[in-house]
């Protein structure tokens, strides 16, 4: 008999949504064959089976949310291979099959099979390449209908088009879209950061002229490396050589244990905006790659990000988080805390501005950078001194030079 | 044109191919002098005599068998079956030997009858004059099934059924003897077999029915604020396969309206073959409104046995939640 | 009052059933009952030999057949009717050429003598492409050899007397002076169709004579719990019809009666004649009486009537036939039957687009649907 029980699929996770089963109770499983589809906060993830046998019972129900360590169902094992020492073993497998970096692990990836809807307007979302897990449904028991789709499809032809805000007020008072997938894993995982990470923020204008400028001397050399050269790779390297000064800027607060964890890896994890929403892609171990390197990694990450094709690796286990909204625009924001990290950075908008050098006035590329902290980890004080370091690295890249 | 209900268009039917065809005797109980219970056959014995017009024996096995060895030997017999309720007594004869004796022959014999039976509860028939055993028909490989909706269909069906090389189990919704009335024409005209008629078009929804339900149909079609379309199948064996699903594709919504009981019932396969060829069409799930599982019709329970116009509009609501 | 003790009071109100012996001609050892003999339609000796070599080819295909099974070539159970032999001969040759028969399932000497070809026969038994059904139907129903003026039956026994009514209503209203003779056996006449056929053909007045064939089994049942009467012909008088019992392992018997009975119906009177006969072989290949319900010392009683000794007795003791031809006829049938099992050997299979043929007039598209995917999966 095998328990199998969810796994904590990475830190801070602590509950799931089963989305779809593979397997129905009564049928024969091999070890590795797709057993379930669990949505996380992060993403929806295919558990494979941990062992060969048949499926006795299915204890989670699709729709239904299960704790890590709950058992999601229990295997009768067949297979010869696993028949052995039953009773440690169990424990032992339950492990082998918590490392849920299963390569090929797809996530967020919008699937056809877990929406409800019915089959006309499965058809059209077809038809039209609409991905039907962002349609929201309005038929008995949430269900998408046709109408919806039709709504839906109608809505992002508008959307593409001039907007016409009056005559959709007038049409559209007001409109209900369930939360689901991706924007409630993200409105969960804000809430609780937000409620259980008493934030504090600092922020800070950087001069960002001279390390744009270098940025632009490299870039016909990265683009002949086939690399396209953004400042996102300059600010995570002048963010890890600050929080290589400052330590417990990358850390996190274990609350069980009430205990500081300081890392000494750099995963930084780089906001990107989707069309289904934030994504956090997680460029690891940034401190011994190269800004060609970082450049690269981040594109392809964003690519893929926005393809729906990231795995589990790809968001899981950033130690910081920098959130670069300058392309899109906004002199800079607020952010919240990438939980259960210590702290995030927003780099807004880099805007010509006269600023006051020396005794003169000079049109400089000014960036608002805002740090948003875990208050229990760190205090102002020492958030300041990181930023500082960081706004020096920026402003001198010559400094910067010496720390890669 | 004569405004005439559907008794007398059966009648002018059967009148009108006798007389154009001496092959096409009239055979069952009290079918005679008495011109039938339902007097559908009234006048036929004055006309045509005792040897073409036949009272038989009270049997329903001997009425068909009859019938059946005189079709194999050229005649088109009409037998008329007084209430469907009776005709267990020829199933072997229906179900066993008229349907398959076309194929166990190889062709070479052949029968060519038809069976006519008043069918359907909501004439307070208790459960021995109520039953609607389409489906049972239906399932026996080899006979036609025939459900008139109305005067005019019920003339023109009647002839095509008689002309048919098929034997033709007709289905006659007693309800709609009496009324309502139309105009039939007193010349010669048929109705196809097999073909459906779209009674009234609509956007929204489809009901699929046959019979009486199909005036239950149009009433809650009236009655709902959204554009219902009404099919009549006439036909169930073989059925119009192509106005069914044309219709399922327009709207996307089918509701299968039926009197007889729920299970195993004909909706059930009109249900499956949506879901087999059109699925991808479908708005909401395939509606079955029928009676319920058990013996029609309780008296007491007879005025709300088969679907009742309300129940159909109930469904329409329901399938427009989707 | 007094209450009286009187029968006659009450007897003039009581239906009287007189129950009938049963008619022979032909004693066990071939012997002749004048008396008997004298009464009605007599057989020429041509007729008498052709009857006989038919009922001899009959018996050789019976149990030829029989053999086959056993090698699997024959494609259902197969029901021998051996010991119905001189029933079929006399009954069918009785008839005209023009008139009907609606068997039963133990008619096989009724086939041959109506002219079913023996390769047809063996290609029905082997339900290939030579087959008049299309290899549809069990080894002795006869489903569609209209050809031969045989109509058609399925296993559920019974409807033909009916339908053989109905059948008999439109020759007569057509105006054709023919005549059906329908089959049942001894269970045949406990069945609704038995019931009908006889109340209709009474009501009606048709021509159809009612041959039942009382082998005292319906498969395992004996005949006693068919009707607690000593004769099934009693059965008709509940009708208005004539009934007749005879010996129907007597030809002479058989054909006198049959004779009778189909001048008789012909005018509108129709006719049940019971046959004695004796069921020598198990129901079907599927059944062994001997295992449960027969004691093989009863069918010894009965072969000492068999039919086909019986009447080669008689042929040899009234110097018809010689012990040599005797031979040389049953050597003929074996050479003829063995050529007509090989013949029908080599049809080929029925083709698997044959499935949905005649199931109605013309094909409908479900048929057609379900065709191409069984095709697709051969």
């Amino acid at each position: 008999m095998y328990e199998f029980k969810f796994p904590d699929l990475g830190e801070g996770l602590v509950e799931g949504e089963v989305v779809k089963w593979h397997v129905s109770e009564g049928q024969h499983v091999n070890e590795g064959d797709p057993l379930v589809d669990v949505m996380t906060e992060k993403a929806t993830v295919t558990l494979p089976a941990p062992t060969t046998g048949v499926v006795q019972s299915i204890l989670v129900r699709e729709g239904e949310r299960v704790k890590v360590g709950q058992v999601l169902c229990i295997i009768s094992e067949g297979g010869a291979k696993t028949q052995v020492e039953a009773g440690p073993q169990v424990v032992q497998r339950v492990e082998a099959a918590s490392p849920p970096a299963q390569a090929g692990t797809t996530i967020a990836a919008p699937s056809y099979g877990r929406v409800r809807a019915m089959p006309a307007a499965r058809r059209l979302a077809r038809e039209l390449g609409i991905d039907l897990s962002r349609v929201p449904g309005s038929g008995p028991g949430g269900v998408i209908t046709l109408r919806d789709v039709r709504k839906y499809a109608e809505e992002a032809k508008r959307r593409e088009a001039v907007p016409e805000p009056v005559q959709r007020e007038a049409a559209l008072p007001e409109e209900r879209v369930p939360v689901r997938g991706l924007r409630r894993a993200i409105a969960e995982k804000m809430s609780k950061a937000k409620s259980s990470i008493p934030h504090a923020y600092h922020i800070e204008e950087v001069d960002m002229t001279e390390i744009m400028a270098l940025r632009d001397r490299l870039r016909p050399k990265a683009e002949a490396l086939g690399v396209r050269l953004t400042l996102t790779p300059f600010i995570v390297k002048a963010a890890v050589a600050a929080l290589m000064d400052y330590p417990y800027m990358n850390a996190s607060f274990d609350e069980e244990r009430g205990e500081i964890v300081v890392k000494r890896y750099y995963n930084i994890g780089l906001a990107v905006d989707t069309e289904d929403g934030l994504v956090v892609v997680v460029v690891k171990d940034a401190d011994k790659k190269t800004i060609l390197e970082i450049a690269k990694e981040a594109a392809h990450l964003a690519e893929k990000a926005r393809n729906g094709r990231l795995e589990l690796g790809d968001v899981r286990g950033s130690t910081f988080t920098i959130s670069n909204i300058g392309p899109i625009g906004g002199v800079g924001g607020i952010p919240i805390v990438n939980y259960p990290e210590a702290a995030i950075m927003a780099v807004g908008q880099a805007r010509r501005r006269p600023v006051a050098v020396g005794d003169g006035v000079a049109i400089r590329n000014m960036a608002m950078v805002t740090v948003s902290f875990d208050h229990r980890v760190v205090d102002g004080a020492y958030v300041a001194r990181f930023t500082n370091r960081f706004k020096e690295l920026i402003e001198e890249p010559d400094l910067l030079v010496l720390r890669l | 044109m004569p405004q005439v209900g559907m008794a007398k268009a059966i009648n002018m039917a059967l009148f009108e191919e006798m007389e154009r065809d001496d092959s096409v005797v009239v055979l069952g109980e009290d079918v005679g002098k008495k011109g039938g219970v339902f007097l559908v056959t009234e006048g036929l014995y004055e006309r045509f005599g005792p040897s073409r017009v036949i009272d038989t024996p009270l049997n329903e096995g001997g009425i068909i068998g009859f019938a059946m060895g005189m079709a194999m030997a050229g005649l088109r017999p009409v037998a008329e079956i007084q209430f469907v309720d009776f005709i267990w007594l020829g199933a072997d004869e229906l179900l066993n030997h008229v349907a398959k004796l076309r194929y166990r022959s190889a062709g070479r014999y052949t029968a060519p009858l038809v069976v006519r039976a008043p069918y359907g509860s909501s004439v307070r028939g208790g459960l021995y004059h109520s039953q609607s055993p389409e489906a049972i028909f239906a399932h026996s490989q080899g006979l036609f099934v025939v459900i008139p909706a109305t005067p005019y269909d019920a003339k023109g069906l009647l002839k095509s059924a008689i002309r048919s090389d098929d034997p033709v189990v007709f289905l006659e919704p007693k309800l709609l003897y009496r009324a309502p009335r139309e105009e039939v024409p007193e010349e010669d005209y048929t109705v196809p077999l097999g073909k459906a008629r779209v009674v009234k078009s609509g956007d929204d929804v489809t009901i699929l029915t046959y019979g009486s339900m199909v005036h239950r149909a149009l009433e809650a079609a009236q009655r709902v604020k959204y554009s219902v379309e009404v099919v009549d199948l006439r036909t169930l064996v073989p059925m119009d396969i192509e106005t069914v699903l044309s219709s399922v594709r327009k709207t996307g919504r089918p509701i299968v309206l039926h009197e007889a009981p729920r299970t195993a019932g004909f909706g059930a396969e009109i249900s499956s073959l949506i879901a087999e060829k059109a699925v991808d069409y479908l708005q909401s799930p395939v509606i079955r409104v029928t009676g319920p599982d058990v013996p029609q019709s309780p008296l007491a329970h007879d005025e709300y046995y088969a679907p009742t116009v309300k129940r159909i509009a109930n469904a329409v609501e329901r399938a427009m939640k989707y | 009052m007094e209450v009286s003790e009187r029968a006659d009071i009450i007897d003039k109100y009581r239906v009287r059933v007189e129950e009938p012996d049963v008619f022979r001609v032909l004693g066990p050892d071939g012997e002749v009952d004048e008396g008997a003999m004298s009464w009605g339609a007599k057989l020429s000796e041509g007729e008498t030999i052709k009857l006989y070599r038919y009922m001899v080819l009959a018996r050789v295909l019976d149990r030829y057949t029989l053999m086959l099974h056993r090698m699997g070539k024959v494609k259902s159970t197969y029901g021998s009717h051996e010991g119905h032999e001189a029933a079929d001969a006399g009954t069918v040759h009785a008839l005209e050429g023009t008139d009907w028969v609606a068997p039963y399932y133990r008619n096989l000497t009724l086939v041959l003598i109506r002219g079913v070809p023996l390769e047809r026969i063996f290609a029905k038994f082997f339900a290939n492409s030579g087959d008049v059904d299309m290899g549809r139907n069990l080894t002795i129903e006869w489903g569609g050899f209209k050809e031969w003026r045989i109509l058609s039956i399925g296993a559920p026994i019974g409807h033909q007397y009916i339908y053989a009514v109905g059948f008999a209503y439109a020759l007569r209203y057509r105006g054709f002076n023919e005549v059906v003779a329908a089959y049942l056996g001894d269970g045949g006449s406990s069945t609704d169709g038995f019931f009908n056929g006889l109340n209709y053909a009474a009501v009606f007045g048709l021509p159809v004579v009612f041959h039942v064939y009382n082998n005292q089994y319906a498969i395992s049942v004996p005949v006693t719990r068919q009707a607690s009467l000593k004769r099934l012909a009693t059965r008709a008088a509940g009708f208005g019809v004539e009934g007749l019992a005879v010996d129907g392992m007597d030809l002479f018997a058989v054909y006198k009666a049959s004779k009778y009975a189909v001048e008789k119906a012909r005018r509108g009177s129709p006719v049940l004649i019971e046959h004695l006969v004796y069921r020598f072989q198990p129901h079907t290949t599927a059944d062994d009486p001997q295992m449960r319900y027969r004691d093989p010392s009863e069918a010894e009683r009965w072969r000492a009537l068999d039919p086909i000794p019986r009447l080669e007795r008689y042929m040899v003791r009234y110097g018809i036939l010689s012990e040599g031809d005797v031979k040389s006829i049953w050597g003929e049938a074996e050479e003829e039957v063995r050529a007509a099992a090989k013949a029908a050997e080599a049809y080929p299979d029925v083709g698997p687009e044959k499935l949905v043929e005649h199931v109605y007039s013309g094909p409908t598209w479900n048929l057609k649907e379900q065709l191409e995917e069984v095709l697709a999966s051969l």
